[in-house]
């Protein structure tokens, strides 16, 4: 009876995977980081991460079962939920005993655990597509917080590399304190120490309230609804989104301090 | 005028038309370009009435000629009007799409001097922007009127363009919209089509592309200020798919704002729940494999607005249900009620693994509600009522609301009393 603790990074949990095959664990859970309390009736294991390790088993999966499969894994391992990482495990456990055929068992019950994972991530990914919101700084930089529930930064990250093409940016994880930096169609990701402090270049205010008053004049009265509106964009999200997180309706001319 | 007032203004005047998609479209961003489009579309945001908001939507201007009396901003209204500069546009579109407000530019106008001279405006407008590289979504409005040769013009600078049809009958556009002509609406809508063809063809043969209309093209019908049936709006519907190949056709319920004795009264309500109904069936020709006449006969050209139109269909078809859910094909599974696209994927996946049961389909989160009426699972009908079209009509229009509850046999008599009004409720015109 093994609890396993590993890094929280992917390629921790996949030396996690590599060492239950060669060390014959069978864990009970996998915790990306160690418990406030420890269980006196189990044993606990530190897994360091190995790229050798880690490689290898990634390298196996994308052969045997395929990169859907391994996207899958990768997905569902990002929405950090620690009690279904051992789900994961033996989702890949799994497919290396059955074939990949396993994936298409929707009513099983770690199948269906994974997949579920991996919608909350993949649904959370678009939503942010949309909902993230820059600011422009003095120095051009574009410039956007955002707090994903899932660990979705890395997977946004290249659309707007795509995008903003000509701009340097920069997401900021304000929850994994964590930010990806863009310039020149490269990007790359950063744990940063403290809230970054910027100022904003002195058009921002006006295109903020420009943005501000076109949202309010599109509803149509007749079709009021907001509990439609919450659940397409729930309240969770609305902190960094520029229409919402001013007092509404304070005339147009009060100036956001 | 400040640029604050034109915005809400322009915007407010263009609120009404429903097309907010940004999806369907393959272009790229350029070297030192700004933007691309999504395939899928992206939505950035959801108004109050709890419709997305992906396009900065807006009018160029509101000063328009013409007098279509169910038209905000027809001449002969007394209100507020404003026009754009092609700058003010450019500069507005960039940064919103730059601090990711939007997917890119709805623009549409009213009638400004003449068609053409509208068209022209439009057209310097999304020059321009192509000229700073910008690669986001536009979606552009055609004049009703203007010269083919400006709407086709336009079609090579944006991703999607809409000639709005406005009525479902010459009738009533001659009757509503005098100005506009039915003719002036098909030729740029025939033009288009023929561009977009076309250019598909060009796509297959030369390694140079240039784009015309990758996102196709639309349009819109307004529903309820005009005397047509849902038969009539779905026919035409599916003429328009087929014949224009167009991608979407959008319904808008009519919003009345002023009394005027052709139009339905002030005080009616806009009719919200029969648009719904329209859009389901719409989404019923483009994915589900269904015809307009199969829908819809002569005896009831309209839809029960208490039922969705695939479970009105299916009471109307019931000899073909119950149908097992482990043997038939994709296109039957898409004719359940209840069963959508994602669901009947999921079934035939799960189907390669094993016979599924009724427990299984919850599992998996097939939305029962409505389809446990119609289907077997395994041989075995879990409906919980005889099959008869009136007993599963009445199930489906929420009469079952003493299930669950344990049975006494003191209240028997009474439940059953209850049962019998609720039925004479219903059938009560059988």
């Amino acid at each position: 009876m093994e609890v396993l603790i590993y890094d929280g990074s992917f390629e921790g949990f996949l030396s996690t995977v590599y060492e239950c095959y060669y060390k014959k664990y069978y864990p009970l859970e996998i915790l990306r980081r160690e418990p406030a309390i420890r269980n006196f009736i189990y044993s606990y294991q530190k897994i360091a991460t190995s790229e050798q390790k880690s490689q290898k088993v990634y390298d196996a999966i994308k052969i045997k079962l395929g990169s859907d499969f391994l996207k899958k894994c990768y997905m569902a391992h990002l929405a950090e939920i620690q009690t279904e990482n051992v789900k994961i495990y033996e989702f890949i456990r799994m497919g290396f005993s059955q074939g990949r055929i396993i994936t298409e068992d929707l009513t099983h019950p770690i199948v269906m655990t994974v997949e579920d994972l991996r919608k909350k991530v993949t649904r959370e990914q678009h939503r942010l597509l949309g909902l993230t919101r820059f600011s422009i700084l003095d120095d051009e930089t574009l410039f956007s917080v955002i707090e994903p529930k899932y660990d979705v930064l890395s997977l946004i990250a290249p659309h707007f590399s795509e995008r903003l093409l000509t701009e340097r940016w920069v997401i900021y994880d304000k929850k994994r304190k964590t930010a990806v930096f863009g310039q020149d169609e490269n990007w790359i990701r950063k744990e940063i120490t403290g809230d970054p402090e910027v100022v904003f270049h002195s058009q921002e205010e006006e295109y903020r309230k420009l943005w501000r008053a076109f949202h309010r004049s599109l509803a149509i009265e007749e079709r009021r609804n907001p509990k439609l509106q919450k659940q397409l964009m729930p309240k969770y999200y609305w902190k960094y989104l520029t229409e919402k997180s001013s007092p509404p309706e304070d005339g147009e001319n009060t100036a956001l301090q | 005028m400040e640029l604050h007032r034109k915005l809400k203004i322009l915007s407010d005047a263009a609120k009404y038309d429903v097309s907010c998609s940004s999806s369907g479209s393959k272009r790229k961003n350029t070297p030192g370009g700004m933007g691309n489009a999504s395939q899928a579309g992206i939505c950035h945001s959801w108004t109050e009435d709890g419709r997305c908001v992906s396009l900065l939507k807006i009018l160029y201007s509101n000063a328009c000629i013409y007098d279509c009396v169910y038209c905000t901003n027809r001449r002969s209204k007394d209100r507020e009007r404003a026009t754009f500069t092609p700058r003010e546009v450019v500069e507005l579109t960039l940064n919103f799409y730059k601090r990711n407000y939007i997917e890119g530019l709805f623009l549409s106008s009213g009638v400004l001097k003449n068609p053409d001279y509208t068209m022209e405006q439009m057209i310097e407008v999304v020059k321009k922007l192509r000229e700073t590289n910008f690669n986001g979504y536009i979606h552009l409005k055609g004049i009703p009127g203007a010269d083919p040769f400006l709407v086709h013009k336009a079609g090579e600078y944006v991703d999607r363009m809409s000639v709005n049809i406005e009525f479902p009958s010459e009738k009533s556009l001659l009757l509503l919209a005098p100005q506009k002509e039915r003719r002036g609406i098909l030729q740029p809508m025939n033009l288009l089509e023929r561009g977009i063809r076309e250019n598909r063809e060009e796509h297959r043969s030369l390694s140079q592309k240039r784009f015309f209309l990758p996102a196709g093209q639309s349009t819109q019908l307004i529903v309820g200020a005009s005397p047509e049936n849902d038969r009539t709006i779905i026919r035409l519907t599916e003429g328009l798919y087929h014949k224009y190949q167009l991608k979407r056709v959008y319904y808008s319920a009519y919003i009345p704002t002023e009394e005027h004795s052709l139009l339905p009264s002030i005080q009616s309500k806009p009719p919200l729940l029969r648009e719904h109904r329209l859009y389901q069936a719409d989404w019923l020709l483009r994915f589900y494999g269904f015809k307009a006449e199969e829908l819809l006969g002569e005896s009831n050209p309209n839809f029960d607005l208490n039922l969705d139109p695939k479970c009105f269909w299916a009471l109307q078809n019931f000899e073909r249900f119950p149908m097992e859910i482990n043997l038939v094909s994709y296109d039957v599974l898409l004719r359940i009620p209840g069963i959508g696209v994602r669901s009947a994927m999921k079934i035939l996946r799960a189907r390669k693994i094993k016979k599924l049961s009724f427990e299984d389909l919850k599992k998996m989160g097939v939305v029962l509600k409505r389809a446990k009426y119609f289907i077997l699972c395994n041989g075995k009908y879990h409906g919980g009522v005889s099959l008869y079209p009136d007993n599963v009509r009445a199930q489906l229009l929420g009469f079952n609301k003493n299930q669950g509850v344990q049975l006494s046999i003191f209240d028997q008599q009474h439940q059953r009393i209850l049962k019998e009004e609720e039925k004479s409720k219903v059938m009560g015109g059988f």
